[in-house]
């Protein structure tokens, strides 16, 4: 990370890298998703992508939904394999995520998500510093967060598309958030609403608030979420499962990171009684 | 209408002011980063321990990781061995301080262990504070007087450990270091800071793994010491200590071990009120 990265992190929680996709990747990464899209609930199931329908989420608002296809849904995205699997390394984020959590990391979650007009999601987190598996912590000069998300665009998402919102700085709030539970209002002087275009990624602390504001456009919003946290967190149920064959294919690294490192092995263990 | 707030979907607040410590226990653990528990163990308990920790260490089944030093016999997993080296996971009187100092009833053991020490064996000091790089021993203490530490260890003397005589020792309130303690060079006895624990056989000590801390030698007979350590429910288990079918069978029934041996976990089932993210 540049100074200026790092201290814009730390200041705001977040950073927005633009054009970490190339658009040829976001092509395929689009197509795998149409080609998932084309299956019916239990045909994706089948494959191990099973759909989980956001309606009736207390986080989740959900608009108008298509008379086809899919409508409004989150899944676990590495059980399709193919280029999902490109993305738990990707050269163009991977080195901020290590950076920001300060020591071995895992993936421990990576999903899909679909949102078509009329859906939002409520602002949540940025007041719990007393959970510990979303903290963000500074120390000795290094970032030590224990979980930090990537969000990946696979469609351009302005404002009126339900883009990604956050709090800038609520990660370090000391208080009661008052705007959690609520769809992100663009024009609170709080929140600040982050437009992305195809191909573009934003890293936040899992302590920054997040939600997206109402989609008022007719276009779907498309994105990935990958999920990084230290090597001795848990993988969040079944979130971070990969398809089969995924270590005959996969880089060393790539399977590191999915089956994650050893948890309790560190750097400068010799010093220590790790026994 | 009422506000939806972020507890309505989950409990995150998890053990906030939930209160099974005293005041002044909750205010030494803060500032020295252990408490002493005397008398953990009734002496029958005692006895059965030290017989068992004493028939593991001559053999050990497969589901009990083995490891025999010139000093010392280490034992990993020794809750698999049943009976006492099972029950003490679970003690209440353990149980009810973890509630507090990691997070309400969203904790699970990580780890259990067994030591044959004899003189000669010794334990180097660790590091302890910020400056351990071992991330998962935090301390975590907050303003509002509420705990969430990382991982928390309760180790159990099986015989007397006096003054110098193969006592556990500790560095107070290095939990909090910022820096690097400059003892990595010294022997133990000329570490100033760092104080012995005497202890009665049958008691013990529940500290935050982040604390600098050490065992001196034994000086005429072996020591057998237990330890179990526990850490927050979504805290991988210790390599070497996953639970086998029959442990898992055969502690069904008991809620209380069940809930200690359940897989790592975020997030309770059930406590998610919607669906998805």
């Amino acid at each position: 990370m540049t100074e200026e990265e790092r201290y814009l992190f730390d200041l705001q929680g977040y950073l927005v890298l633009r054009r970490v996709l190339p658009a040829v990747m976001v092509c395929q990464l689009n197509a795998e998703i149409d080609e998932l899209e084309s299956l019916a609930d239990e045909e994706a199931a089948a494959r191990g992508v099973a759909r989980r329908h956001t309606t009736g989420s207390i986080y989740a608002k959900v608009g108008a939904q298509p008379e086809k296809g899919s409508g409004d849904y989150t899944c676990d995205i590495l059980k399709a394999g193919g280029a999902f699997e490109e993305l738990i390394d990707w050269p163009g984020t991977l080195p901020y995520i290590e950076e920001m959590i300060g020591e071995p990391c895992r993936l421990d979650a990576a999903t899909f998500m679909a949102r078509h007009g009329g859906g939002g999601f409520k602002f949540h987190h940025g007041y719990a510093e007393l959970l510990p598996y979303s903290e963000y912590s500074f120390e000795n000069g290094q970032f030590k967060c224990v979980s930090v998300k990537i969000s990946y665009a696979l469609s351009d998402v302005g404002v009126e598309d339900g883009c990604f919102a956050v709090i800038p700085g609520s990660h370090k709030s000391n208080y009661l958030n008052p705007l959690v539970g609520q769809i992100p209002d663009p024009n609170h002087p709080l929140v600040q609403a982050l437009p992305a275009e195809a191909g573009d990624a934003i890293l936040f602390s899992e302590d920054l608030s997040h939600g997206a504001v109402e989609n008022r456009g007719c276009r779907v919003r498309r994105t990935l979420f990958y999920s990084y946290a230290p090597a001795f967190h848990a993988a969040w149920g079944r979130m971070a499962d990969v398809a089969e064959g995924f270590e005959r294919r996969a880089n060393p690294r790539r399977i590191a990171l999915a089956k994650g490192p050893s948890p309790f092995a560190h750097r400068g263990a010799s010093q220590v009684s790790v026994r | 209408m009422k506000k939806v707030t972020e507890d309505d979907v989950f409990d995150l607040r998890t053990g906030t002011h939930q209160r099974t410590m005293s005041e002044e226990e909750r205010h030494f653990f803060d500032i020295a980063g252990y408490l002493v528990l005397e008398d953990l163990l009734t002496p029958d308990q005692l006895r059965q321990a030290q017989r068992d920790l004493e028939s593991l260490a001559s053999f050990a089944p497969d589901t009990v990781k083995l490891h025999k030093g010139d000093f010392e016999v280490e034992l990993l997993n020794v809750i698999e061995h049943g009976g006492i080296l099972e029950d003490i996971m679970a003690m209440p009187r353990v149980l009810g301080y973890l509630q507090e100092l990691i997070w309400g009833d969203q904790y699970r053991l990580v780890a259990s262990r067994g030591t044959v020490r004899r003189p000669g064996s010794r334990r180097c000091l660790n590091q302890g504070g910020i400056a351990d790089p071992r991330r998962y021993t935090r301390y975590r203490g907050f303003r509002e007087g509420e705990f969430r530490c990382l991982m928390v260890t309760c180790i159990v003397a099986l015989c007397d450990a006096a003054q110098g005589d193969g006592t556990f020792c500790v560095i107070p309130a290095s939990h909090k270091s910022n820096l690097p303690h400059p003892y990595a060079e010294r022997n133990l006895e000329e570490i100033v800071p760092l104080r012995d624990i005497p202890l009665r056989a049958g008691s013990g000590i529940l500290y935050c793994e982040g604390l600098s801390y050490a065992m001196k030698s034994p000086r005429t007979r072996n020591h057998g010491w237990l330890s179990y350590q526990y850490g927050p429910s979504y805290m991988l288990t210790w390599p070497g200590c996953e639970s086998s079918s029959e442990l898992l069978a055969r502690t069904a029934r008991d809620a209380v071990k069940a809930h200690l041996l359940m897989p790592p976990y975020y997030h309770p089932l059930q406590s998610q009120k919607g669906k998805g993210y």
